[in-house]
């Protein structure tokens, strides 16, 4: 076991100290990758488990690893636990950024993969954090008075300005396709709403972690999960509205499920038994409600579909019955043609008989 | 995904595990890394760093203002030569320099501070000690007054 910090006591698992972290972590971070990894499984089993599908779930397994991560050096009792927890997070902190640049440019490709040189461009990036992970580039010593790891300027540079230029990668990117599209085109409000989603959730990540480590008040990234909430929020509202993923998910469906998150985020917040209690009854009949909403708006929009399919067959069906009866009017009127030409044409003949017949009487002298 | 990319990917995902590796071998199997850590110092003898502490946030913090005042040097050694014990345990022996190599003591002076922090002097601590010890003699002498 190794060095104790000042103040830690491990009473969790001989290991850790939950009483260190400041309660609004846990409330920040917990729904948060819950949410995250709800969605992103969600979306890998209904999209049968396409590029953007897998890249989605990528992103929300490496957020997640990141929380643990961060959870380990917040509530971690031991210099070396805490030290290692430190040294990692560039790795979890890239992956975050090279994947969401990933599924941005699949997602408003609608699937299709980028090239190998930017796939190979995304991984050189990570060179440089991958062989200054265990050496004092990194973390230069731990700060055994406030037990967390001292990061070099070198740390901040690099991996800042990586994580600021992917922001701008991700605007960029989406700005391009946008240009490229018509004005009339559906698609480009889509990729607003991406944009928007995706922008705000690096930006926030990066943006806090930033202010945190330079004020030195290590709350204000927790500020950046809210981040992960907003991108999950536009991400299921396209899903809603535009039938991303090519998926059938109810707005009814997606509000209750965000709305049993926030109050079950509450638990972490809530030190009092009685109050854990009634938010615990609040959440049940939440989702009872819930269910039975979802439940009936999804009949509704079922008998909804089921006229519109019925409308569908029924225009279908007139517009065959429309068709035959042209076809048959145009035989009509053919036969009719025919008829008609062929009596003025009998009427011509007997016009020409007969006056054959006057000329030979002439002739003849009848 | 095609064959190049493939074997990318898993060259990424195997540079990413071998530097993690390494790194757990490094900070948690071997605690080969520097702590700095604050040790006492007498402000007396030594240029002391100096720093105030809070009572609201802590609680072994003096009410009196000038008891406030902490006296300290840093210690940077590596976490594999400090004993393992509870820094609150009074049997555990103080972070200190004891003829090892790499562990340095560093006092507070103009090279060493931040621009943050504020160094003690010897010299004007003892002679402020000195002025706010005379009066209270002086008093003592006289105590009708």
């Amino acid at each position: 076991m190794g060095l104790l910090c000042p103040d830690a006591i491990p009473k969790f698992l001989n290991l850790f100290d939950l009483d260190i972290a400041p309660r609004l972590l846990f409330y920040t971070y917990i729904p948060a990758i819950v949410l995250s990894v709800l969605i992103g499984s969600y979306v890998l089993i209904k999209d049968r488990f396409s590029l953007a599908s897998k890249l989605l779930f990528g992103i929300s397994i490496s957020f997640t690893l990141w929380v643990v991560n961060i959870f380990f050096a917040w509530i971690g009792a031991y210099a070396d636990q805490v030290m290692l927890s430190w040294v990692v997070t560039p790795i979890f902190e890239y992956l975050i950024f090279a994947l969401s640049i990933y599924f941005t440019y699949v997602f408003i490709s609608n699937g299709k993969d980028i090239s190998f040189k930017s796939k190979l461009i995304l991984c050189l990036f990570a060179l440089p954090i991958f062989i200054a992970l265990p050496t004092s580039l990194n973390i230069q010593y731990f700060d055994f008075s406030i037990c967390e790891g001292n990061p070099s300027p070198a740390w901040y540079y690099y991996l800042y300005a990586l994580e600021i230029v992917s922001v701008f990668w991700v605007i960029f990117i989406c700005a391009k396709k946008y240009e490229k599209l018509d004005k009339k085109n559906r698609d480009r409000k889509k990729i607003i709403y991406f944009m928007a989603g995706m922008a705000s959730f690096l930006a926030l990540f990066v943006g806090s972690n930033l202010i945190g480590q330079i004020t030195l008040i290590q709350e204000i990234s927790f500020i950046g999960s809210l981040g992960l909430v907003i991108f999950i929020a536009f991400l299921a509202y396209l899903i809603v509205q535009y039938k991303a993923f090519d998926i059938k998910l109810l707005g009814a469906q997606a509000l209750v499920i965000a709305i049993i998150a926030l109050i079950g985020s509450q638990f972490f917040l809530i030190k009092n038994l009685a109050n854990n209690v009634l938010n615990a009854v609040t959440m049940a009949l939440v989702a009872i409600f819930g269910w039975w909403l979802v439940n009936s708006v999804r009949k509704e929009v079922e008998a909804k579909e089921m006229l519109e399919q019925k409308v569908q067959e029924r225009t279908k069906e007139l517009g065959q019955s429309k068709k035959v009866a042209e076809e048959r009017a145009v035989e009509l009127e053919k036969w009719y043609k025919l008829t008609i030409g062929r009596e003025l044409r009998m009427a011509e003949l007997k016009e020409k008989i007969k006056e054959t017949e006057e000329k030979n009487d002439q002739k003849t002298g009848f | 995904m095609d064959k190049n990319s493939k074997i990318l990917f898993t060259v990424f995902f195997l540079f990413a595990l071998a530097a993690i590796s390494i790194s757990f071998y490094k900070y948690y199997v071997l605690e080969d890394f520097y702590i700095s850590a604050e040790k006492d110092c007498d402000p007396k003898e030594e240029g002391c760093f100096i720093r105030e502490c809070d009572p609201s946030s802590d609680s072994d913090c003096p009410e009196k203002g000038e008891k406030r005042l902490i006296y300290y040097t840093l210690v940077t050694k590596k976490a594999n030569t400090i004993q393992k014990c509870d820094p609150k345990d009074p049997a555990c022996p103080a972070l200190d320099c004891r003829k090892e190599d790499g562990c340095v003591e560093t006092l507070c002076d103009e090279a060493t501070k931040n621009e943050e922090e504020t160094c003690s002097d010897p010299e004007t601590y003892l002679k402020a000690l000195e002025q706010t010890s005379q009066p209270e003699n002086n008093s003592s002498d006289n105590p009708q007054e």
